[in-house]
Formats: C-alpha cells, sequence, structure tokens
C-alpha cells in the first residue's frame, strides 16, 4: 500500500548536518572540536554570485567578426585558474604602435575563458571589491548632469545586474549608454555631479554550524560535518530558512497563538504556538525579531502575506525571510499533537535550531526542529534522516498515524482495524480503509491514502 | 515485428508507482489478464527501480495464478504454465527525461530542438537562445542550476557563420552542469546544428560532456528535419540516461532494449487511434505534478508538457495560474478563498491523499478544470508549426514563427478526445471524467470522449513497438473505455433560446436550448444516425444554421447534448451560476445527489 510520507517525533537520535561554501574558502574549525550554532565553521572571501566579466575584443578594441578563438590564445596572459590582483596584466597584443595591455579591474580568480565569446570571467574576492562604484554617467552620455533623470532607466533602490543599461540617449548614429560595471543597487542618482552611486555586496561568504554538536569531518576548503544526539521533530511545511534560537512554548497545543502572547522578551526566540498562529501574531513576532514560530497549522492566505509571495510549488526554504514559520500539522486550525508539543515543552529553554525548508517532490524534504541533547551520546542511536521504514511493513493494528482526511484532518490515533475489503465512500470511489482509535477513543474509519504513519523512537 | 509472444509482460514505471501489466492469448486474441501496482523505488532510500516492478510482480503473479518470478529475477522464457515470453516497458521515473535545449534564435532553431526534445518524451527544463532577454552570465547559471539528463544543443543553418553555435558551446562548457544521474557520468550532448560548426562545437565540449553529432535541425530557415535528433534522443535515453539510472541496467537487460520514455508510447497510441477513426485527436494526461498535451492533427503529432500543472505537487501552481475566484466558480455551493486554499495545499503537502467526501470531490474537480485548461492552452501555443516533415515557407513565413501564431489544432476538426491520469481515471463515476472533459477542452461539433481508465496507454505504445495488431486491439477492447459522443454547437445566444432540433435515431426529436445540458442514453455498443439542426447562428461544422447528418456512438454516459454554447461562459450571477451547475451536473447524473447537500446546499 501506498501511504503519504512518514513524519518523525524522535525523543534521541543522531543528527548530522554537512555544512558546504558554496565557493573554496577556508576551514575555520578543527576535527573533533564542539561548536554551537552561531560558531563560524568556513569562509570564503571570493564573492558568490555572478562573476565580473571583461569583453577582451572590446577592451582591445577589434571588431567581434574579426576576432576568432585564436585571438584569446594570442592576446591572454592570464590562465583559468590564476589568482589576479586589481591592476595586474591580464592580457596584451602587439601591434604597429606598439603593445597595448589589459589589466584586472577587480582582484579576484580567473574562472573562466570564452574563446569563441572572447570573454573573461573573474571570481572577485571580496576583501578587496569596493562595496561602491561611481558610474560616471551624465559624462558617458554627454549630457548636463542636472538633465540626468531625463535619460535614467533606473531608480535609487532597484536592484540592476552586471552589464545592465542604467542610462541611455541618442546620439548621432545610434544611442550612447551608461552600462553597471557590477552587480549591485542603486544608492544615488545625483543631478549635481552627473553620476550614478551602486553599492553592492562585497562580503565574504561565513558558514556557520547552525546545530550544536562537535565536529565529526572535514573536507578541506569545501564542507565540515556537524554532528550530535538530538530530540527531532518534523513539520510538514515551513517557510524560512536556517536559524537558531532559546525555545519558548507561548500556547497550548490546542490554543492559538495570538499577536498579544508575542512580547519584546521573544526577541531572538523559537516561539512555539498550538492550533493555528494568526496573521497579527506573524506580524508582531517579525516586528519582535522572533527567529522562528513552530505551529500546529497557519491559514494559506495568512502565510502568503507574510511571506510576501504565493506559494506555487512545493519547494521553500529560500525565502529571504527574517522568520522562519514551521507547520507541525497543516494548513487551517489543527491542535499540535502532544507528543511534539510535550516534547518541545520538555526542552523549553533550551537553545533549538530550526529551518523551514521544504521540498514535497524528489527527495522530500521536510522542516525541522532540532532540540541538542549534549549529554546524550549518539552512538547506537538512530539517523534522524534515515527512512522510517518500507512500505510492506507499514500498517497494521497498534501503528500509530495521523489523520489526514479533511474530515478529520490531524487527529492521531492508532490503527484499530485494517479492513480487509475495498469499502465505498460517500463520494462513491471504492478503496482499502482502516479503523483508527483517536486519543479520545473515538473509533473512525478512513482511507490508508489518508494517513501518516508517525515513527516513534 | 518479433515471432508471436504468448504471454507479454508491460512495465510502465512512474514518478510515483510503478504498473505491470500481464497480456495473454486466447482464442480471441490477446487479452490482458492482470494488473498490479507497486510504490516506484528509483529514489532514496531503495535507490532501486526492480525493487518496485518485484512488488508489483508478485502481487501480478498471485492476481493471475501464474508464476512471473524465481529466485527474484522475471521468469524470461515463457512456458505453458510460468514465466512470459517478451518483456517491454516504459518509464517516466524521477520526473521522466529531463533536457536542456539551446538554439540561436528563440523562434527558429531553439523553437525547433523544443518541438524535437517534446516529441521524443522529454521534459524540457529550459530552453536557451542567444537572443533571449537573459544577460551571458545568467544563461550560464541557468545552465549551471539546471540538471538535465541530455543536452540538445543546435543553431544555425549548413551555410551559416560558426561563431554563434561556438559560443553557445562556450556557455555550456563554462557551466559544466552535472548530470542528474551523478558522478561517474559524462553529460550527453546532442549536436544538431550548422555542420561547419561540428568539429568547433566537438572541440569545446569533448574534455567535460560526451558530444554525439547528428544532422541539423535546420539546415535551411525553410526546413526543420527532427526524426534524426528524436531518434537520437532515444537511443541516448536507452544506452546512456537509463543505463545510469538505478537498477534500470536490469531492466534493460530483461526488457530486451524494448523500453521508452512513457509519453513516447502514449503519443504512439494516440497516432494510431487517429489513424483508426480517421479523424484528429486530442488526448490529455493530467498527473500528480505536470500535465501531458497530446494532439494528431491532419497526421501530424504534436505534444507539449505543462511541467508546473498537476494535481498534488503542483496544486499551488494550478490555485496560482487560475486564480482561486475562477476555481471557485465551478463550485456548485459557497466556499470561502481561505478554505480553498487550505485544501489545496493540505493535498500539494500530502500528494497521496484522496477526496472522502462530495465536497472535497467537487473542489478536486474544479482544480483539475483548471489545470487541464491551463494545460491545453499552453498546447495550443506550442502547436503553432508543422513538425517532423519538409516545410516550404515564405520568407515572410520564416520570420512569423512565433508560439501565438495560428493554432494548428483546432477542436472542431478534434473527433476524438482521450483523458488520462488520476484524477479522471479514479472519478467514482465516468460521467465525472466526461464533464471534466468538456468543461476543460470545450469540444466543438461532434466529438468522442474516451478514457484511459486504466493507464494502460503506456504499456500498449511499447507492446506496440514488438505487435503492432495486437496494441490496436486492445486499444479499443481494453484500454478506452468510451464516455459517449458530445454534440456541441458553437454560437452564443439567450439562455432559453431554442439553438438546435436534433433528430436521434429511435430515441426522437430533442430541442436544445442555449445554456443547457443534456443526455440520450446510449450504450458503448450502440451505433444511431443524428440528424443536427442548427439555429439561431449556431454551428454544428458546416457553417452557421447547416444541418448536419452524422451517426454516433454512445458510451458510458450517452449522447451529451451540450448548448452551453462556445467559449463556455459561467453566469455571472451567483445564484444563477449555481443553479446552472447544479442542473449541467444532474443532467449528467454526474455526482451522488445526497452528503453534500446536507452541510453545504448541493443538488
Amino acid at each position: 500500500m501506498a501511504t503519504n510520507a512518514q513524519v518523525k517525533v524522535i525523543e534521541q537520535a543522531k543528527v548530522q548536518r554537512t555544512r558546504r561554501l558554496p565557493l573554496p574558502g577556508m576551514i575555520l574549525v578543527e576535527m573533533g572540536q564542539e561548536v554551537a550554532p552561531d560558531t563560524l565553521l568556513a569562509r570564503s572571501d571570493l564573492l558568490p554570485g555572478d562573476p565580473y566579466v571583461l569583453d577582451m575584443a572590446q577592451e582591445f578594441g577589434v571588431k567581434k567578426a574579426r576576432a576568432n578563438p585564436s585571438f584569446m590564445d594570442e592576446v591572454m596572459e592570464a590562465k583559468v585558474g590564476d589568482r589576479v590582483e586589481r591592476g595586474a596584466v591580464l592580457a596584451r597584443q602587439s601591434g604597429t604602435f606598439g603593445q597595448k595591455t589589459i589589466t584586472s579591474p577587480v582582484t579576484g580568480v580567473v574562472e573562466f575563458i570564452s574563446r569563441v565569446n572572447h570573454r573573461v570571467f573573474i571570481r572577485e574576492d571580496g576583501k578587496s571589491a569596493n562595496p561602491v562604484v561611481l558610474i560616471p554617467a551624465a559624462k558617458l552620455l554627454d549630457v548636463w548632469p542636472r538633465m540626468l533623470r531625463m535619460y535614467t532607466q533606473v531608480k535609487e533602490g532597484d536592484e540592476v545586474k552586471q552589464g545592465q543599461i542604467l542610462a541611455a540617449s541618442p546620439s548621432t548614429v545610434s544611442w550612447d549608454c551608461a552600462y553597471a560595471s557590477v552587480a549591485g543597487t542603486i544608492e544615488k542618482i545625483c543631478t549635481r555631479t552627473g553620476t550614478i552611486t551602486l553599492v553592492r555586496k562585497a562580503k565574504p561568504t561565513l558558514v556557520d554550524a547552525y546545530i550544536s554538536g562537535k565536529v565529526t569531518h572535514i573536507e578541506e576548503a569545501e564542507s565540515v560535518e556537524v554532528t550530535t544526539a538530538a530530540a527531532f521533530v518534523q513539520g510538514v511545511f515551513g517557510i524560512g530558512g536556517e536559524t537558531y534560537g532559546r525555545l519558548v512554548v507561548l500556547a497550548g497545543r490546542d490554543e492559538e497563538l495570538t499577536a498579544d502572547m508575542i512580547t519584546s522578551e521573544h526577541a531572538g526566540c523559537v516561539v512555539v504556538g498550538g492550533n493555528r498562529v494568526s496573521l497579527e501574531a506573524m506580524q508582531k513576532a517579525l516586528s519582535e525579531e522572533v527567529k522562528a514560530i513552530v505551529a500546529g497549522g497557519v491559514d494559506n492566505i495568512d502565510l502568503v502575506q507574510v511571506a510576501g509571495r504565493e506559494i506555487t510549488i512545493g519547494l521553500t526554504g529560500l525565502e529571504e525571510m527574517a522568520l522562519t514559520v514551521v507547520l507541525t500539522e497543516g494548513f487551517g486550525s489543527m491542535p499540535m499533537h502532544e507528543r511534539i508539543w510535550d516534547l518541545l515543552k520538555q526542552h523549553e529553554g533550551t537553545v533549538v535550531s530550526v529551518n523551514g525548508a521544504t521540498q514535497i517532490r524528489a527527495g522530500t524534504i521536510r522542516p525541522e526542529v532540532i532540540v541538542p541533547l549534549p549529554d546524550v551520546d549518539w552512538e547506537g542511536l538512530s539517523h534522524a534522516d534515515e527512512p522510517v521504514t518500507d512500505e510492506t511493513t507499514t500498517v497494521e493494528p497498534g501503528t500509530l498515524v495521523r489523520v489526514v482526511s479533511r474530515t478529520h484532518y490531524g487527529k492521531w490515533g492508532r490503527i484499530k482495524r485494517v479492513v480487509p475489503e475495498p469499502v465505498r465512500l460517500p463520494t462513491e470511489a471504492s478503496v482499502y480503509v482502516v479503523e483508527i482509535q483517536l486519543e479520545d477513543g473515538q473509533v473512525i474509519r478512513a482511507a490508508e491514502t489518508n494517513i501518516e504513519i508517525v515513527t516513534e523512537q | 515485428m518479433v515471432e508471436r509472444a504468448n504471454h507479454v509482460l508491460a512495465i510502465d514505471v512512474g514518478s510515483t508507482t510503478s504498473k505491470a501489466l500481464l497480456f495473454g492469448y486466447s482464442d480471441d486474441g490477446m487479452q490482458l489478464l492482470g494488473r498490479a501496482v507497486a510504490a516506484t523505488t528509483v529514489e532514496k532510500p531503495t535507490q532501486n527501480v526492480m525493487i518496485g516492478i518485484d512488488r508489483a510482480l508478485r502481487r501480478l503473479q498471485e492476481q493471475c495464478q501464474r508464476p512471473l518470478l524465481e529466485e527474484g529475477q522475471i521468469i524470461t522464457k515463457g512456458e505453458s504454465d510460468r514465466g512470459v515470453d517478451l518483456v517491454v516497458a516504459t518509464s517516466s521515473a524521477g520526473g521522466g527525461l529531463q533536457m536542456l535545449v539551446t538554439g540561436l534564435v528563440r523562434s527558429l532553431t531553439a523553437e525547433s530542438a523544443e518541438r524535437a526534445a517534446l516529441g521524443a518524451g522529454a521534459v524540457v527544463t529550459d530552453v536557451i537562445a542567444m537572443d533571449d532577454a537573459r544577460l551571458v552570465v545568467e544563461r550560464i547559471r541557468r545552465v549551471r542550476e539546471l540538471r538535465p539528463d541530455m543536452i540538445l544543443l543546435t543553431g544555425g543553418t549548413d551555410e551559416g557563420a560558426i561563431g554563434h553555435v561556438g559560443g553557445m558551446a562556450e556557455y555550456i562548457a563554462a557551466a559544466n552542469p552535472t548530470p542528474k544521474a551523478g558522478a561517474g557520468y559524462r553529460m550527453p550532448v546532442i549536436y544538431a546544428g550548422n555542420v561547419q560548426a561540428r568539429e568547433f562545437v566537438t572541440t569545446i565540449l569533448s574534455e567535460l560532456m560526451d558530444v554525439y553529432v547528428v544532422d541539423n535541425i535546420r539546415p535551411k530557415l525553410e526546413e526543420e528535419v527532427l526524426d534524426k535528433v528524436r531518434d537520437e534522443i532515444h537511443r541516448l535515453f536507452l544506452n546512456h540516461v537509463m543505463a545510469h539510472a538505478p537498477g534500470y541496467q536490469d531492466l534493460l537487460t530483461v526488457a530486451g532494449g524494448h523500453i521508452q520514455p512513457t509519453p513516447t508510447a502514449v503519443g504512439k497510441m494516440m497516432e494510431r487511434l487517429a489513424t483508426l477513426h480517421d479523424t484528429d485527436v486530442l488526448g490529455l494526461d493530467i498527473g500528480g505534478a505536470t500535465t501531458d498535451v497530446f494532439s494528431v492533427t491532419g497526421g501530424q503529432y504534436h505534444r507539449s508538457v505543462s511541467a508546473n500543472l498537476g494535481m498534488s505537487y503542483s496544486l499551488g501552481n494550478v490555485l496560482v495560474q487560475a486564480s482561486p475566484e475562477r476555481i471557485l466558480s465551478w463550485l456548485p455551493f459557497e466556499f470561502s478563498e481561505s478554505e480553498l486554499r487550505n485544501l489545496n495545499f493540505n493535498k500539494m503537502i500530502r500528494p497521496e491523499s484522496l477526496p472522502e467526501t462530495i465536497e472535497e470531490l467537487m473542489v478536486e474537480h474544479a482544480l483539475a478544470r483548471e489545470a487541464m485548461r491551463l494545460s491545453f492552452e499552453h498546447h495550443m501555443k506550442l502547436a503553432v508549426t508543422l513538425k517532423g516533415i519538409r516545410i516550404e515557407r515564405t520568407m515572410d513565413e520564416v520570420f512569423d514563427q512565433k508560439p501565438t501564431g495560428q493554432p494548428l489544432v483546432s477542436l472542431d476538426r478534434v473527433g476524438s478526445i482521450v483523458g488520462s491520469g488520476g484524477v479522471l481515471a479514479h472519478a467514482p463515476r465516468p460521467a465525472q471524467a466526461a464533464m471534466l472533459l468538456i468543461d476543460a477542452l470545450e469540444p466543438k461539433g461532434i466529438t468522442r470522449l474516451f478514457l484511459d481508465a486504466e493507464f494502460m496507454l503506456p504499456q500498449l505504445g511499447a507492446l506496440a513497438e514488438v505487435n503492432e495488431q495486437e496494441a490496436e486491439k486492445l486499444l479499443v477492447d481494453e484500454c478506452l473505455l468510451p464516455l459517449g459522443t458530445v454534440i456541441a454547437p458553437v454560437g452564443k445566444a439567450h439562455a432559453g433560446r431554442v439553438i438546435a432540433d436534433i433528430n436521434v435515431e429511435g430515441r426522437g426529436e430533442f430541442s436544445l436550448t442555449a445554456g443547457s445540458l443534456k443526455v440520450v442514453p446510449l450504450k458503448a455498443d450502440e451505433e444511431v444516425d443524428i440528424v443536427v439542426k442548427p439555429r439561431a447562428g449556431y454551428d454544428i461544422g458546416l457553417g452557421r444554421n447547416r444541418p448536419l447528418e452524422s451517426r454516433v456512438r454512445g458510451g458510458e454516459v450517452g449522447l451529451i447534448l451540450d448548448g452551453r454554447g462556445r467559449p463556455l461562459m459561467l453566469p455571472a450571477q451567483e445564484h444563477e451560476r449555481i443553479r446552472s451547475l447544479k442542473e449541467w451536473m444532474e443532467a449528467l447524473k454526474a455526482y451522488p445527489e445526497r452528503e453534500a447537500t446536507a452541510d453545504r446546499g448541493v443538488m
């Protein structure tokens, strides 16, 4: 029988997280070192995102049509992988009137040389990258500075890409353009000096530990693995990325988390709510700088308002949100299961790690709450990320399940009987059903496809 | 064709389930002996497709009382009481065959490349062209982010310059995307561009990837050659992609190479159906994540994939693309947007769950109507130019090849529509499937409706590779459930006005009024003459007010007389809309009359 994804509430499990740099860099910790969620594990000074691009044909003033692939072989002095300083010679060409050299406008590593398109890609070093770039737009367009705004195609606050046209004016035969020499944000368009100021993120990439634990594996220049024993709760849906904070339980398991429950004392905390978190509560949490909310349910329409966008496909976690939200049951008002609520209540005050990332398809990533247990030895504990069981051993009397049909959504209970024959539902569909004894003693029937098996350990 | 095989095992490995069908010969020819399903095991933790197939086969052998496995292996030497003589297979697991296609001009080579990949059964993850709006670094980043199974690189006519296509090859080299199959696998790249640039492109890419060169997809602007590319995609799918997928090597061995992408197999059956019925055919397969639309018009086959329109993983996208208001407008009761959203997203996070009440079922069907409508709209935008044949065009036409061009699919020429996919096949009443197809696709004139109720189309497509005649016979006898014939005059009129008089042999004369839906009982094996006399400017296919005589067949629902006009407009007034929906549902006896009535006032 196919069942829905199995959820996990594990009191003690081995949790391992590999923390990886997006670009090569330095590892800042040692094997066996104890780390906290905010411990920096690795650092890369290379700037992530788009590299700096130089068009060599343009730099040398050679027409594209005349520059064949061997042109780059002839002129390039730097090779892929070379580290170049700002001002260092990248390419050199000898001509009738002497030699022309092209120097690197940035410090970084040559990432790619295009022989066909005559371009050089340099991955910039954040340490030497200039965070503020002035573009003399009025001069480039040959217009009066105070007229500059008539020609700009961007405004203050706009995010621009490298190579994007910032301003353009008609010239005798075509258009004069001022391009963005780097990607960044338009800080100022000055009509006194005729310049456009671009500010860009020139910070190094820092990777923190995310969870408390011990360093158990290092891949030089690339990644660090951290391991801990932990109580582990898997939610069903979340938004927002990794965060951590002190665990505070604010509402009972069947109580709504409302705005008035959240105060300035909860700044930096992970707060736990009950059956539903309201829109106002999420907005208050944002203003009070709460790190994360863990709740049974939320109305989708409220979550969309907080996220500022529709959730179209089951892939979340990359939103740039100051608040992470983890749902343990689903959408709507749903009491948080006693076992989850009790487990979180038991660890109130502990610094926990939370990630809202969810991927429903292919790989199935579910949001998580990790409560580190520093005094517990992880040897012999099952791995929190291991799949639960295989499909042949799932549904039998006694199995703890959660009902996911709308009528009894979010209710938990144990299978009392597996009905051997298909049963006709009110929709007239004939399906296999199970009888479930709910926690209050009530016995209900649910289609086998409408239950989730819960891991017990 | 191979020698007659007495027992044929047809396996379809889908994203969520693996299906195994056993066919065997009896006095009436080949028949379906049994069918079993198990969860697909291509993902972690098992990561071996054969485990899921093995589970399905254990169920199948129990069901058919015929041993199919011995020591965990499929018995491929068939005997009278055990084993099979032939194994054929299709696969769409892991998201199917995912391809990145590139070209120089979006509306020329890139569009041809997209058509070739889609026609070969691939999911096109992105189309990258030199003239798209993205900057160079963005293109490279996009190529790097995607993890396709294969790349199709095209560009340039045979007399054109080689620089640009070489540039595109360099971008791919710079991105050096990781194949989905992971480490130890070199990305296959099919080069089907300017013949002069072959060596150049191969030099740029061969250090990092495996380059396969085939004929130029657009040797001239006026010529489009897709066959060679499609064949190469198919060959690489078997030898390269499948061979690296977990457990597929074993499947390839037992299937003796008779394995193909699922959509390819379905497409072949659509083409056969069009030949059998001598009409244009439209097929729609609505899955959990994607919806495939197939059409065969004037002998040409087209396929489109709407990658984010489906009934589970992609439901959030359906809601956003269609708008909650449109979805709610299909419900014959009041339902809040907040409730709809919560129900929708709970289904998205638990894709296997099924509706247990009429109300939930109706919400699911409302979403399905919109998912199918949007997918069909997408198909109409893509199926705009001839495919797979030599095309002669004037220069003006060449520069006018835009996806927004004149669609090639014309619903008044489509004589048969085939619905497939969970939401249609699992609909408790066939009338529901018929209603969804009519509401979503809005057939015009006289159209037969079929349902692939047992998900057999892929297996029959695979079987057709080795035994065409039997596959065709099974298509008619076992696979396609006739739902009925819909008669839909085209036009607009005030509700209540008579728009056509319809005489049905042996059933009487019917006056069809604007805004109404009627059903004349007619079984699948019954065939009758009809005369449709349109009025009020309506058109049944021969022109306004011109009568049409035809011979039609029935089905599970019967003869459906649809007077709602085209395009189908729901009444704007809330109470009118609800009343009309109830009337239409009652006319088709689509839903049970109780249950939802109690709490929501349905019916």
